[in-house]
């Protein structure tokens, strides 16, 4: 996952540390908390799909923001 | 996207599973051509940007700016044209009154997998103007070949919020 500012990068985190099982669980917890139910397989699944669409699509850019003063900041898994 | 025009044509290229070769042949020029361009060596002639375009699937000012055009209009595409589901995009504008805009880009295969788990969009979202958005809805109309800006919704401060599908 990496996190870029105006073009500079200021997050950088292996995708792979957070696109498994183990991190699945924590996020279905997480959200419960939130009022959002999901299973921790519903939770895999959706895991599952953005890494496979990540592999075809390497240029995804999950989020982007720009503010009105032209400042970007995009977030791509 | 701040992107070197060469980054944008290779990218474009590989979605469109095209090799350099391919293009090259498509647009008349030799594949070294098509490597300078994507290595930013040099530029594609101009009298070759509206063929370039069109085959890569975008317009040129998207091919040369790399920014896409925010209202595509809608369309609905007959079947043989129409993408995998699993390679179609929902992008999310949200645009606030004071000028930020928010884009969140998520493939239609995971909005798929959020249906059949149940989620609506009361449940992820907490703008306004998106609340009410029927995602059932939306994917149907993507399964009948239904491309380009499909909702568009204005809250009461003003933000504006559109999703298009491509």
């Amino acid at each position: 996952m990496k996190i870029t500012i105006n073009t500079r990068t200021v997050f950088l985190f292996p995708t792979g540390l957070i696109t498994n099982r183990f991190t699945a669980g924590i996020i279905s917890r997480n959200l419960k908390k939130e009022g959002v139910r999901l299973t921790k397989k519903q939770t895999s699944l959706f895991i599952k799909e953005i890494i496979r669409y990540k592999k075809n699509h390497a240029d995804w850019n999950l989020v982007e923001f720009e503010s009105k003063n032209g400042d970007m900041v995009e977030v791509k898994i | 996207m701040n992107t070197t025009l060469g980054k944008r044509i290779a990218t474009l290229r590989h979605e469109k599973e095209l090799k350099q070769d391919e293009l090259a042949e498509k647009l008349g020029v030799s594949p070294q051509a098509v490597s300078k361009w994507e290595n930013d060596q040099t530029c594609p002639d101009i009298s070759l940007l509206l063929l370039l375009a069109k085959i890569l699937g975008v317009s040129v000012d998207e091919l040369l700016s790399g920014k896409k055009a925010e209202t595509p209009a809608v369309r609905i595409l007959p079947e043989n044209e129409r993408k995998d589901i699993k390679d179609m995009m929902l992008r999310i504008v949200a645009t606030r009154a004071k000028g930020d805009v928010a884009r969140v880009n998520l493939p239609l295969s995971i909005i798929e997998v959020a249906i059949d788990s149940g989620l609506n969009m009361s449940q992820v979202s907490g703008n306004e103007a998106l609340k009410n958005i029927d995602l059932n809805r939306i994917m149907d109309m993507v399964r009948q070949g239904t491309i380009g800006n499909i909702v568009e919704v204005e809250s009461a401060d003003g933000d504006t919020v559109q999703i298009f599908v491509e």
